[in-house]
């Protein structure tokens, strides 16, 4: 059973595992082939039932037959002694016979019944007697019409049982019925013989019994007739005699003379006959006397004799005709199968070849190449999978280019958002960096206006009592001039020397006072916020007035100044709204710084030309005030600190380093506007104050 | 495949079903080419009148054995239907039933029909709607028919036996006594020629006439003057039981009797069943014979039937089933002339033994035997034959010619049975 499982297991994985191709060519020779077997079989086993059956019914018919031939033999036999019985030669020789045997107790002498001997002799003859025996009431044997052993002898007392004479003689005397008995070898049969025994009835009284042995040979003529039974068949009769069973007809393979043959106890054969003569009507499978399976057929016959017939045939002969036909059908089947194999293996192909083309297409596909097309014929289910694939590519192959082009349009409008997005950050980082400074700035601004307003008190003090002590040295001056007389000479001197020092000291007390408090006032305003008021001007008007206020401040500093200023004012400029004084301070701070630049530049360097540009434009949204010089410049290092509170490049005492960061201030936090530069170190350098029209 | 599970359990199931089928078509023989049939059988038996009490066991007899066949299955898968008419212990009925069953209902095989009068007429009307009759009464014989089957017993498996066991047992002086019916006269002939046969003496013969009046206390009286060694009864139940009662009245219960015609049911109406006792009746089946096949049947029957009496008629009737089944089987045609062919021969291990048909299947051979009765109504089987005993319809000591003629003869001025 466990191998079993492991069979269909292993089967299973074996279907699961093969390939189609395989698996198509087996489950089309299992089709096939299984009803075929199948269909055999079934053909083989009703076949064989139903010769069998009909066989049956043939052995059947041939038994019931042979009964009845067998029966009407026995009954003409029956007719004829029963005839005989009451022949006169019959009842003469029975009443003569019976009389002289009471009388001398032997044989009654053969010349005295002469012509009811020959006579009954001759009848005898004709109705194929052999022997007729006369036996009176008590059993004793009269007479007989051949010489015989059992003459003179009683049938009750015989030793041997012949033939059970005495059965049928007390069934004649008794029942006064005719009365057959069965087999037995008696002469002058050479076959075994049976007798008949019929009562001898004259006036109505019983006077004896007519014993007459038959002879059988008509039974054997029936019994061994072999039509109908093939090659193999016979007809066997069969009885039991005490406990024995005997056949008792001549066997068609005994290769004996024997007409009977005792059946071996035991064996299936003997179980058949058993059967058959308790009355059971049989047909079965059986082993014969031989060893060799036949199909009989047996039933009872004679009750009276307790006989069996059977007839049987061979079952090799019997099945012979559909051996052929297993034969024939298991050739049959092998031949089928080389044709289904092989139209399985086509039909296979047919299917999996296709497919194969397809796997190979559907792979190259998945490698990229998207112009595969299948080329199959016909119209059958494959060919429009083709056909269907081959759409597919096609729209795959469509689809696929118009993707590249959608991604080529988004990868310009990425690498367009990326440039914007890096000009935005770089604004950023200015706007950042602007940020931070305008804080750095504003923190500064305040820093600056504390320490000046704590710085102003003690300056203020310090120049007050500067110029009162500069009022005092006068008065000492007075005052010496009114004493100097007393003084020596060399006194007077003296003082007079001290007093021009401690006038000195204090006028540059007093100068550097003023200084100080000029530095601490600007500081101041740096930090202050708008405080004037907002009033519309031409800024060409401002700025012409401005250039010359501020040229002519330099040339009262510095008579060697020159400068060749150039101007460019768009006349057209619109009015804008500022705080005029202010924007003043700016302006006056750039021009001096372009001034300076250009002037130290022209100390330096010999074959120069110093020029300071300026101009006027405008937008729509803003003013432009460029202040332009062809000075020294400024490093670009130094351009990021340039608005820078106290940063200047100037040497100490020149500048206070404010004006540029006040400027810055005034622009951008008192007028929403800006201020650019553009510079070149050693070349020039550019200002350009950016007011918006719309504060 | 692209079948989910389920489907494929169901596939693989129905795969296997239809193979399981097919193979129990190749190895089982289905009656799928020839459908059930239901066979109908006719019965007739009286359930009312004189018979009724004998035949009542008969019918149970036939059903039950109809009853056993359909519970095993059938003849051939087909169920047995049996259909009953009730003649009432008329003769006139008797052949209409007969009528009716085989032409209006169609009916191939009829179980019973007690002949009372002409078997001629009954085998006409059979053979006219192509019918078998199966019979398991008492018969006289002297009739060969195609379409009645006698299952009962013959004159000779009867008087021959009898006479035999008188010869031996009794001694040769016989006297008859016997109703005046075919059968007795017929009965009477053969045991004539047999006594003469034997040398034995015939004291008397005395024919019961209805009216019995007197008649039998006359009879009893002329035995008495000359008493036999053995007293011959042919007389039917209702004479017998006053026969006994009679033979008692007048002290003569030493002369034994031997019945031929006293059946399980006479002896139930018995009111003094003690008349009978000490005498003798001769037949194939008594209920006490111990054999295997007896017990089962008797034991089946009177489960099956209110009654707790079988004789020997119903012991034939319940064989008769079982014979025709067996010819039908055989031979495998329920067609009456097939089943006729087929019954030639034919063998029925019957509870009373071996029964044998006939070589032309009208008859059976059968086992006679002879009881004794004993107080409680019982029997004691004292003999039996050692074969079954041959059926002759004609008797073999005078010819068929002459019994054809005395039987004609017999029945020219009878005018049938009344008990």
């Amino acid at each position: 059973m466990n191998n079993f499982f492991q069979n269909l297991l292993s089967l299973k994985i074996f279907f699961k595992n093969s390939t189609l191709r395989s698996r198509i060519i087996t489950w089309f020779s299992a089709i096939s082939i299984l009803p075929l077997i199948w269909i055999a079989f079934i053909t083989y086993e009703m076949t064989k039932q139903t010769l069998i059956n009909v066989e049956t019914g043939n052995l059947k018919g041939l038994s019931s037959c042979k009964t009845h031939t067998i029966e009407l033999f026995f009954k003409e036999k029956d007719k004829a002694v029963i005839v005989l019985a009451q022949d006169s030669n019959v009842i003469n020789i029975m009443k003569n016979s019976k009389e002289y045997f009471s009388k001398f107790g032997k044989i009654i002498p053969l010349e005295s019944l002469k012509n009811n001997i020959s006579s009954l002799k001759y009848t005898g003859a004709l109705l194929d007697f052999y022997n007729f025996y006369f036996i009176n009431k008590s059993g004793e044997v009269v007479f007989s019409i051949l010489p015989s052993e059992l003459v003179s002898k009683n049938l009750l007392k015989l030793e041997i049982e012949e033939g059970e004479l005495d059965d049928i003689f007390l069934q004649s005397k008794n029942m006064l019925e005719t009365s057959i008995s069965n087999f037995t070898y008696f002469n002058p049969s050479e076959p075994p013989s049976s007798f008949i025994s019929t009562p001898i009835i004259s006036d109505g009284r019983l006077i004896g019994v007519l014993i007459a042995q038959i002879n059988n040979h008509e039974i054997y003529n029936i019994i061994t007739n072999y039509d109908g039974l093939g090659l193999s068949g016979e007809t066997i009769l069969v009885t039991k005699t005490g406990n024995d069973l005997y056949s008792q007809t001549p066997l068609r393979h005994a290769n004996d003379k024997n007409y009977m043959h005792l059946i071996p106890e035991g064996t299936p054969f003997s179980n058949f006959v058993e059967e058959i003569l308790d009355g059971k009507t049989q047909v079965s499978n059986v082993i014969d006397y031989r060893g060799v399976e036949s199909l009989m057929s047996g039933n009872y016959l004679l009750p009276a004799l307790n006989w069996g017939i059977i007839t049987k045939i061979d079952m090799q002969e019997l099945l012979n005709p559909i051996e052929k036909l297993k034969i024939l059908t298991l050739l049959l089947a092998l031949t089928t199968s080389i044709v289904v194999i092989f139209i399985g293996t086509n039909v296979a192909n047919n299917i999996t070849h296709p497919i194969l083309v397809l796997t190979k297409k559907t792979r190259l596909m998945a490698a990229g190449d998207l112009s595969q097309h299948i080329v199959l014929e016909g119209d059958d289910e494959l060919t429009r999978l083709a056909e269907s694939f081959n759409e597919m590519a096609t729209k795959l192959n469509l689809l696929i280019q118009h993707l590249d082009f959608r991604v080529a349009e988004r990868t310009t409008e990425v690498e367009d958002k990326n440039i914007e997005l890096t000009q935005i950050i770089q604004e950023l980082k200015k706007t950042q960096d602007r940020l931070i400074n305008q804080e750095k700035l504003a923190s500064l601004g305040s820093l600056t206006a504390g320490i000046a307003h704590e710085i102003k008190n003690p300056l203020n003090f310090i120049n007050n009592f500067a110029e009162l002590s500069l009022q005092i040295d006068k008065d000492i001056e007075g005052l010496l001039d009114k004493i100097k007389d007393q003084l020596s000479e060399e006194d007077r001197t003296t003082m007079q020397e001290y007093l021009d020092v401690l006038r000195i000291n204090i006028n540059k007390i007093n100068e550097h006072g003023k200084r100080a408090d000029s530095i601490v006032r600007n500081m101041l305003q740096h930090s202050r916020g708008s405080t004037g008021e907002i009033e519309p001007v031409n800024i060409n008007e401002i700025i012409n007035e401005y250039i010359s206020l501020s040229y002519h401040g330099m040339r009262a500093q510095d008579p060697t100044f020159n400068v060749k200023i150039e101007k460019e004012l768009d006349p057209t400029i619109p009015i804008i709204s500022i705080v005029v004084p202010e924007i003043n301070r700016v302006l006056l701070n750039i021009l001096n710084n372009a001034y300076y630049s250009v002037h130290q530049k022209a100390k330096q360097t010999s074959n120069y030309q110093p020029i300071v540009k300026v101009s006027t434009l405008y937008d729509k949204n803003n003013i432009y005030i460029k202040i332009w010089d062809n000075g020294l410049g400024i490093s670009e290092k130094i351009i990021s600190k340039l608005f820078t509170p106290f940063f200047t490049t100037k040497p100490t005492g020149e500048g206070t380093g404010l004006g540029l960061s006040l400027s810055y201030n005034i622009v951008v936090y008192g007028h929403n506007g800006n201020i650019l530069v553009n510079s070149k170190l050693g070349d020039y350098a550019e200002f350009i104050i950016v007011l918006p029209l719309k504060g | 495949m692209g079948w989910c599970r389920p489907m494929r359990i169901l596939l693989w199931l129905l795969i296997l079903s239809i193979i399981i089928f097919q193979v129990s078509l190749a190895l089982f023989d289905i009656p799928i080419f020839a459908k059930p049939k239901q066979i109908k059988v006719g019965l007739i038996f009286s359930k009312k009148g004189f018979r009724s009490s004998k035949e009542i066991l008969s019918e149970n007899a036939t059903l039950l054995a109809i009853e056993e066949i359909n519970n095993a299955g059938g003849i051939q898968g087909n169920r047995l239907i049996p259909i009953s008419i009730d003649p009432e212990s008329d003769w006139d009925k008797t052949l209409k039933a007969i009528e009716i069953l085989s032409n209006d209902y169609q009916i191939d095989v009829i179980f019973g029909g007690w002949i009372s009068k002409d078997y001629n007429e009954v085998s006409k009307i059979l053979e006219k709607n192509n019918a078998l009759l199966f019979t398991p009464y008492q018969v006289e014989g002297i009739i060969e028919s195609d379409r009645i089957i006698f299952m009962g017993t013959t004159p000779n498996q009867q008087v021959p036996p009898a006479i035999n066991f008188c010869l031996e047992k009794f001694g040769t002086t016989f006297t008859f006594i016997g109703s005046n019916n075919p059968y007795t006269k017929i009965a009477n002939v053969m045991m004539n020629d047999i006594i003469n046969a034997h040398e034995g003496k015939i004291l008397g013969e005395f024919i019961i006439s209805d009216p019995i009046n007197n008649s039998i206390e006359k009879a009893v009286k002329e035995i008495k003057k000359n008493p036999p060694k053995v007293i011959l009864n042919t007389l039917t139940s209702t004479h017998t039981v006053e026969f006994f009662r009679v033979l008692r009245e007048f002290s003569l219960k030493d002369v034994p009797v031997i019945s031929f015609c006293i059946g399980g049911a006479l002896q139930n109406r018995i009111e003094n069943i003690d008349d009978f006792e000490g005498s003798y009746t001769i037949w194939n089946y008594f209920q006490n014979l111990e054999t295997e096949d007896n017990a089962l049947f008797v034991k089946n029957y009177i489960k099956f039937s209110d009654t707790n009496i079988i004789d020997n008629a119903a012991e034939s009737a319940y064989a008769s089933v079982y014979i025709w089944k067996k010819a039908i089987e055989d031979f495998g045609h329920i067609d009456p002339l097939n089943v006729l062919q087929s019954l030639r021969n034919i063998t029925f291990h019957a509870p009373e033994g071996l029964i044998t048909m006939t070589m032309k299947g009208n008859y059976a051979w059968r086992y006679s035997r002879i009881g004794q009765m004993k107080p409680k109504n019982e029997v004691q089987i004292i003999w039996q034959s050692s074969d079954p005993i041959r059926p002759y319809p004609y008797y073999t000591i005078r010819t068929q010619q002459d019994w054809n003629d005395m039987l004609k003869f017999f029945y020219s001025d009878f005018t049938g049975y009344n008990e």
